[in-house]
């Protein structure tokens, strides 16, 4: 927003330019937001294919591209039906709700050291608070339905999103108190120096579990499969969104996925280093005076891996049932969060100036590339597996 | 202790199944793209069935 701001000619009167810095930011983000999830159901539709040995989405465009359009043109020129005894106002409500509370986070998200709306001194706080407002969205969006399953859906969800934002606070907490600040800025400048400096691989033992929990934690908010009982279709028809329909429930998909992927930058801004590259060669492409950062390309490039996980889970994991989810969130969630939160602190007042274990520096390139060596070994091993089965199929 | 063996199984037997899912993901497709493709049927098949109707003695 301050580079907007300084664009514009100081003739401007002051109130105006913090307006159209304002206006600009908002235009360029909602435009975002609402072309991400066209994208996001492309990928995974096709991935859930894949995954199941379909081939997803085909007839409509080249590899069915367009199939998501058109899922989003049917959804908005459908009628908006209002079930006879909802609270029209508050069922109206609902969703915008929602919607805005998935998008206020959008606000503080460091795209780049610059390309940020606002740098927030209390940017990861304000991310939680706006987070949660989606909530109460989902709450009213199954009160006002008028309809049992509705109801059970909201309170699940609220039960739910109640429980896994106290792990995942905790979490936080320990990034907190390794940068001593909760502006995201902060915390991405603190992770300077390639790979090895991200805070995942920091105290290593103990922060990539704290990565881990965070992830859950952020998985569980989205109301994402694994944890995905608010809507669980299978139980509640379809929870929270049963009697919505029209461009009513595309919000609530609309909000849903930008949840994922706001979950995601946060991730990657408190663990994988934000717009840090991995290696710093990479941070930015010189050309004589001026350089082009890559930074955003980064942040986005590590957002859409989780992304990509999140979906990855969804497809392999069943649903939990509420007691496991409350069991998960409490039992075991919690105390590791809070073991975590105690023995990070007692770290950073023990060694103020070291950074992390001594054995830090040397566990992040090696992890990092098993890690992908075996995924990309496991494509090959796929496709020999494949034709064996084919051939064990046809004898 | 079982407690963390228990956090340790259920973590663990995720990746399991992550695996399997992402090994999935390169595996020959099982899709027939229908009106393109066709299975081969065999030979004697019936296909969709019809009447000759100065061929039928079924009911006089």
């Amino acid at each position: 927003m301050d580079l907007v701001f300084k664009l514009l000619p100081e003739a401007v009167p002051y109130w105006l330019r913090v307006g159209l810095a304002g206006a600009v930011c908002a235009v360029v983000l909602i435009t975002l937001m609402a072309l991400g999830p066209i994208a996001y159901v492309y990928v995974e539709t096709k991935l859930a294919g894949f995954m199941q040995d379909r081939i997803g989405p085909k007839r409509v465009g080249p590899h069915g591209l367009l199939q998501t359009v058109a899922d989003a043109l049917k959804l908005m020129f459908k009628e908006a039906i209002y079930p006879a005894g909802a609270d029209k106002m508050l069922f109206i409500l609902a969703p915008c709700l929602v919607v805005i509370g998935a998008f206020l986070s959008f606000v503080v998200l460091p795209f780049g050291s610059h390309l940020q709306t606002v740098d927030l001194n209390v940017g990861l706080f304000y991310v939680i608070a706006v987070s949660s407002i989606s909530t109460v969205g989902l709450i009213m969006a199954g009160w006002a339905s008028n309809n049992k399953y509705a109801l059970f859906g909201a309170m699940r969800s609220a039960a739910q999103i109640v429980s896994y934002e106290i792990p995942a606070v905790m979490v936080v907490l320990t990034v907190v108190t390794l940068v001593g600040s909760l502006s995201l800025q902060d915390i991405v400048r603190g992770q300077q120096g390639g790979l090895p400096h991200w805070f995942l691989f920091r105290y290593f033992p103990l922060m990539p579990v704290a990565f881990l929990i965070f992830f859950t934690a952020g998985l569980a908010e989205c109301n994402r499969t694994p944890f995905d009982i608010p809507e669980a279709e299978s139980e509640l028809v379809a929870g929270f969104h049963t009697e919505y329909s029209g461009f009513f429930f595309a919000m609530f998909f609309l909000a849903e996925y930008t949840e994922m992927f706001v979950v995601s930058v946060v991730a990657s801004v408190l663990f994988l280093g934000g717009w840090w590259a991995p290696v710093p060669v990479l941070q930015e492409i010189p050309l004589g005076d001026i350089s082009i950062g890559l930074g955003p390309l980064w942040l986005v490039a590590k957002a859409w891996f989780l992304v990509f996980v999140m979906m990855w889970l969804r497809w392999t994991l069943p649903r939990l049932r509420v007691d496991q989810l409350m069991y998960v969130a409490w039992k075991v969630l919690l105390p590791i969060a809070m073991v975590l939160v105690v023995a990070v602190g007692g770290l950073v007042l023990w060694r103020p100036t070291a950074n992390g274990f001594p054995w830090d520096r040397w566990v992040g390139w090696p992890l990092t590339s098993v890690l992908f060596a075996y995924l990309a070994y496991m494509i090959v091993a796929a496709q020999r597996w494949s034709r064996r089965r084919a051939r064990e199929m046809a004898a | 202790m079982s407690w963390l063996g228990d956090v340790w199984e259920g973590f663990s037997t995720v990746l399991v199944g992550m695996n399997i899912t992402w090994r999935h993901l390169f595996v020959k497709k099982v899709t027939l793209h229908y009106p393109e493709e066709k299975w081969q049927l065999p030979p004697r098949s019936r296909m969709r069935l019809f009447m000759k109707y100065e061929d039928c003695i079924g009911c006089g």
